[in-house]
């Protein structure tokens, strides 16, 4: 999936866009993020997939230059957003959960607005918006005035927004939400295309499923902590690969099992039940972390 | 001009494209103009009229009128300024955050002064406009007679000063409070302050201080610096400049200036104790009032007369031009990302 484009390596012998050590992130006594260390390589799709409060917006806001952390470290393709957050911002693009836009404002205008903010000559503006509207596929819109736009419409354009300056690492934040199927699946095109063209795409959302088949690499967040990490297959597995479900017969012994799939375990509790040589007490999954959590990602609905 | 102001500054190109998109502005301007317009109509059927012949038909002092038209023509621009720049301004860094606008500009590579900057050129741009729609009421007045060029340039730039310095502090009200409310509100009390607060202020203590004694009170005039009117007040309207100019002003009447700002300028200068050389050669000294009037010998000998170091306007624009530079520079601060809270 991932284009692994080539982007200059960030640090020493390392093609991290994006490294955070140790990061904890307080506001007053609540520790919104604790401890989270995570390492995008250059070109992936990164998901963060966690739970509502589980620090997703905290952690993005942290890398974009918004919050200064608590402590621990950070480096965006190797400048630290705390010490040098212009550098950052020239190569970061930032998506913020919500969509502020400028009510009086048409598209035209508001892209032209974020172009100059980002010191992009006015020269190469006209040509620039030309692209970003065809790419979010605005073209139609370009003189329709922001506030009557779409939701969808309006989650493009705050991609545009944050592509205007062509940033290598693009942090979006639950970009999906509120969108109707057909606009998800247009938007997961959009993501890969991005990709393809060579940028790292960081993306969160507390669904797995929405993102899961565009994400070369996912992160499961929750309560602050990173609970899962890696490439999304080796993710995937790690959630759904073995339910762990416990048997209990009459005569006290206890045997466990690991079942793939629900149909799977649905097969094994009819053998056991029809077992007549032993009879069958008690049957319950074992309750492990993951499974807990990817139960609430997966049946977690719409927000 | 857009384009220009998109070079000097994108927040200032885009508040004026969203200012002067639709109804707002101009229903605003026009709301001036018209006020403005009864104003000059009103006073100059007033004015105008400063005697009646012998026949009983009036009989009109032109260069009166024309003082009077310029005096409350400059007053009312002042207070217009006064009511709508925190209106139009207190909403700019609130409104951002409101509109959850703020963080993708903190993100950009703007710096914050630029925002705050911008903010600032918006609000002063708008009220140029309608200080510029004053201008041929100003200059009616001008034709009249009895009000020089440099008065008009004198008055108008107190009026655009005021303009910079208000909105300046109210830029830093709507980048402190959260809500474009409580910052329109806190920007109109700073102007209330400023007007108000030191008005009163400074006929308290005059008052504290006559009880003192014989002498006249002389409360410091540092409490009205801070004060935009008394400060235009100060620098438009003319007192008597020299003791001669005081012993030949005609009776019962103000020295150059008839009209609002001058009747200010009395009101708040206190009387003041000037030397003269009699003819024998012996010192006097005269206690000279405001409006002239020259009331009795205080004493003889004496120094020359203990002039303040600058005029009251001068101070007004040391004291507000460094609140306004301080306003900028903690808006900025504040503005600054990464920051511990605030999205
Ligand atoms: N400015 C703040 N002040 C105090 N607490 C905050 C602040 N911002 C976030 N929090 C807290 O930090 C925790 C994490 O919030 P965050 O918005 O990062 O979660 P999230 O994973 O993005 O959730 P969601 O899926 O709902 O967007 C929450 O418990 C939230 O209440
Ligand atoms: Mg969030």
């Amino acid at each position: 999936m991932s284009a692994a484009a080539p982007v200059e390596a960030s640090g020493p012998g390392s093609t991290a866009a994006v490294a955070i050590t140790g990061l904890r992130k307080r506001f007053g006594k609540f520790v919104a993020v604790d401890d989270l260390s995570l390492e995008v390589p250059a070109g992936a799709i990164y998901g963060l997939i966690g739970p509502n409060g589980a620090g997703k917006t905290t952690t993005f806001a942290v890398i974009s230059s918004v919050l200064a952390p608590s402590s621990g470290s950070l480096s965006v393709l190797g400048h630290d957003p705390v010490a040098s957050p212009q550098e950052v911002r020239r190569v970061l693009g930032y998506m913020p959960d919500s969509l502020g836009v400028y009510a009086d404002l048409d598209v035209d205008e508001y892209l032209r607005f974020f172009a100059a903010a980002y010191k992009i000559p006015a020269r190469s503006r006209p040509g620039l918006l030309d692209g970003l509207l065809e790419l979010v596929a605005l073209e139609g819109k370009r003189t329709a005035r922001v506030d009557s736009l779409s939701r969808g419409m309006k989650q493009r354009l705050s991609l545009a927004r944050a592509l205007v300056h062509d940033p290598e690492v693009l942090i979006l934040d639950e970009p999906a939400s509120g969108l109707d199927p057909r606009a998800r699946s247009e938007l997961r095109a959009l993501l890969v295309h991005l990709s393809e063209m060579g940028k790292t795409i960081v993306i969160s959302s507390h669904i797995l499923s929405e993102i899961e088949e565009v994400c070369s690499h996912i992160a499961i967040m929750q309560s602050g902590r990173i609970v899962a990490a890696g490439d999304t297959g080796e993710v995937s597995s790690l959630l759904t690969g073995g339910r762990r479900l416990r048997a209990r017969f009459a005569d006290g012994t206890v045997e466990e099992f690991t079942a793939e799939s629900a149909p799977e375990q649905a097969a094994l509790l009819r053998g056991l039940a029809n077992d007549d040589a032993r009879s069958l007490v008690e049957f319950s999954r074992v309750g492990g972390g993951l499974e807990e959590i990817f139960l609430s990602l997966t049946h977690g609905g719409d927000e | 001009m857009s384009r220009l102001a998109a070079w000097v500054n994108p927040v200032l190109a885009r508040e004026l494209a969203e200012r002067m998109r639709g109804l707002r502005a101009t229903v605003m301007l026009s709301a001036y103009l018209g006020v403005l317009g009864l104003v000059v109509v009103l006073v100059y059927r007033n004015e105008s009229v400063t005697g009646r012949g012998f026949d009983g038909s009036p009989v009109t002092e032109l260069a009166t009128a024309g003082e009077g038209i310029f005096e409350w023509t400059l007053l009312f621009a002042m207070l217009l300024v006064l009511f709508l720049v925190p209106g139009f301004t207190a909403g700019a860094v609130a409104g951002e955050r409101e509109r959850q606008t703020l963080v993708p500009l903190q993100v950009s590579l703007l710096r914050p002064s630029s925002i705050v900057l911008g903010k600032i050129g918006a609000s002063v741009a708008f009220t140029l406009l309608l200080v510029l729609a004053t201008l041929p009421l100003l200059t009616v007045a001008y034709l009249i007679g009895g009000v020089t060029l440099g008065d008009i340039l004198q008055g108008t730039g107190m009026v655009m000063f005021t303009a910079v310095t208000v909105a300046a502090l109210s830029v830093a009200c709507s980048t402190f409070m959260r809500r474009v409310q409580t910052a329109t509100v806190l920007s109109y009390g700073v102007v209330l302050l400023l007007c108000g607060a030191t008005f009163a202020a400074y006929f308290v203590v005059e008052q504290i201080d006559s009880d003192g004694g014989f002498e006249p009170a002389d409360p410091p005039r540092l409490i009205l610096a801070p004060n935009p009117i008394v400060a235009l007040a100060d620098a438009t309207a003319d007192g008597p400049d020299t003791l001669t100019e005081a012993f030949f002003a005609p009776p019962f009447s103000s020295y150059g200036g008839n009209g609002p700002l001058s009747g200010l300028k009395e009101l708040v200068t206190p009387d003041q104790v000037w030397s003269g050389r009699l003819a024998d050669g012996a010192i006097v000294d005269f206690e000279v009032a405001p409006d002239g009037d020259i009331f009795g010998v205080a004493g003889r000998g004496g120094g020359p007369p203990d002039q303040p170091s600058l005029p009251l306007w001068a101070q007004h624009i040391l004291i507000m031009g460094a609140l306004a530079a301080l306003s900028v520079f903690l808006s900025s601060l504040r503005l600054r990302t990464p920051a511990k809270t605030e999205r």
